[in-house]
């Protein structure tokens, strides 16, 4: 072997940044390093979007061979590297969502919603947007030359449900929906789409509800119960939402079921020392772990192609099209309501939760300063936490009966 | 509102069921992309709402029990 070769070999990484290939792996650092920048200096989900933009930037490093499989590959990427450890162990079996629903049920507290039952129609009106942008990634996937080959309906299908999916608001159920029909491929940009936008919802959701509603409507006031909640109803509820849901969409299950699990621990009171292990532990390990294996998912490659601008533009419509949803859907219930209900509400149905419950209490202050709907936004923003599931498990067990698989 | 349950309720247990019914039909199997994507929004919709309900009629159920 002569000097330029042995030279080559050494610096393989340099060379590698001067070709095509090289070239994709800075923009992916760019994209990466705009992710960090969010996370750190804008505060917009820095728990997930930091260890993606990581995640990012290992999976685009130059390949390295693998001595033993012959395997070119980023080494964090290749078949022991730790990213494609994790992916399999967490991620291709459902695993890290799941834990991560035991851990948002441990934090989530269902007795402003027991209260006041009625605000749980918002949280399946707000799924509105999931199925709008279903349909319209039906019209629009089979337009993108080169995407799908032609005639694969099932695969349109299968892309469109998770990108709709997007719309839920909820990270966990996105990738669920996504794995479950095994898009590994696109695994990147949705659930980039889908966690930004979540930690977007400051932005996207008021100027909607504002076109939506008249000064009027956002300051209607609402009577909050100061009821009280028993200790059995509190026991009880996720028991019995596992089953009911367990029996009418037996594909929800296991998000249900592990959310329901996480409240269940938070609620009976014996059990406070895993509770706050679900809260806190539980959920930073997970957190850690399911970011940076998604951003290993954003190889150039893969994510560098008009489908990952469609499907950030689709997300985004999805997110508006939910907010619109749940606004629309309660303007309709005044019609047959005494007492109205302050439109904004319907907006706090899809599943960010706390934030967008946060973000309408805050928008009601803003136009009546003694105006307080936090209560009654948290109760329609805990149902968008079930009915974000239920639409999950609904898109996943008629997609599946339509194409067969 | 409870006469709206009264009403949607039955409509949607068989709007669902329907849904479902046509989805296992062979006749589906070649239907247009759009067509599936109506029976996927329809029955979605649908469902979301039905189990949601069951959910609030759970609650009502439970607050009447324990009072």
């Amino acid at each position: 072997m002569d000097i330029q070769a042995i030279l080559t070999e050494l610096f393989s990484g340099v060379v590698y940044l001067f070709s095509m290939a090289g070239v994709k792996s800075l923009v992916m650092f760019i994209i990466a390093g705009v992710l960090i920048y969010l996370a750190i200096k804008k505060d917009y989900e820095p728990t997930l979007l930091l260890p993606i933009g990581f995640g990012c930037i290992l999976a685009n490093l130059p390949p390295a061979i693998d001595a033993l499989t012959g395997i070119s590959a980023p080494s964090a990427l290749g078949d022991s590297g730790f990213l494609s450890v994790l992916f399999n162990a967490g991620i291709a079996n459902e695993l890290f969502p799941v834990l991560i629903f035991i851990a948002v049920g441990a934090m989530i507290d269902f007795s402003p919603l027991l209260k006041d039952p009625s605000m749980i129609f918002f949280g399946a009106a707000a799924q509105f947007g999931i199925f709008m942008t279903f349909l319209l990634s039906l019209v629009l996937l089979p337009l993108i030359p080169g995407l799908i080959a032609e005639g694969d309906s099932d695969m349109v299908m299968k892309l469109a449900s998770a990108i709709g999916i997007i719309g839920a608001a909820d990270g966990p159920t996105t990738l669920f929906v996504a794995n479950h029909f095994q898009l590994k491929d696109y695994m990147g940009p949705i659930s980039v789409a889908a966690y930004s936008y979540m930690a977007l919802v400051p932005v996207i959701q008021p100027p909607v509800i504002k076109a939506l509603t008249t000064r009027k409507e956002r300051m209607i006031r609402m009577d909050y119960q100061e009821a009280r909640c028993s200790k059995t109803t509190l026991i009880l509820f996720p028991i019995i939402v596992t089953i009911v849901a367990g029996i009418i969409v037996p594909m929800s299950a296991p998000l249900v079921g592990s959310l329901m699990f996480g409240n269940l621990i938070r609620e009976c009171g014996v059990l406070e020392r895993l509770s706050k292990t679900a809260q806190n532990e539980l959920a930073n390990l997970v957190t850690i772990v399911l970011g940076i294996t998604i951003g290993g998912t954003m190889v150039a490659d893969k994510f560098l192609n008009p489908t990952t601008l469609l499907i950030l533009a689709l997300g985004l419509f999805a997110f508006v099209f939910d907010t619109a949803g749940g606004v629309l859907f309660a303007k309709f219930l005044n019609i047959f309501r005494k007492k109205k209900v302050n439109p904004m509400i319907g907006a706090a149905g899809i599943s960010a939760f706390p934030m967008s419950s946060r973000v309408i209490a805050k928008m009601a202050l803003k136009e009546d300063p003694s105006n307080f709907i936090l209560m009654q936004s948290t109760s329609a923003n805990v149902s968008g936490q079930l009915g974000s599931i239920v639409a999950g498990g609904m898109v996943i067990t008629l997609v599946s009966m339509l194409i067969g698989g | 509102m409870k006469k709206l349950i009264s009403i949607l309720l039955p409509l949607m247990l068989v709007g669902t069921a329907f849904a479902e019914e046509a989805a296992v039909t062979s006749s589906l199997a070649g239907a247009s992309l759009l067509t599936k994507g109506l029976i996927v929004t329809a029955g979605g919709l649908l469902g979301v709402f039905l189990v949601l309900i069951l959910f609030f009629l759970t609650i009502k159920l439970m607050q009447k029990v324990l009072k």
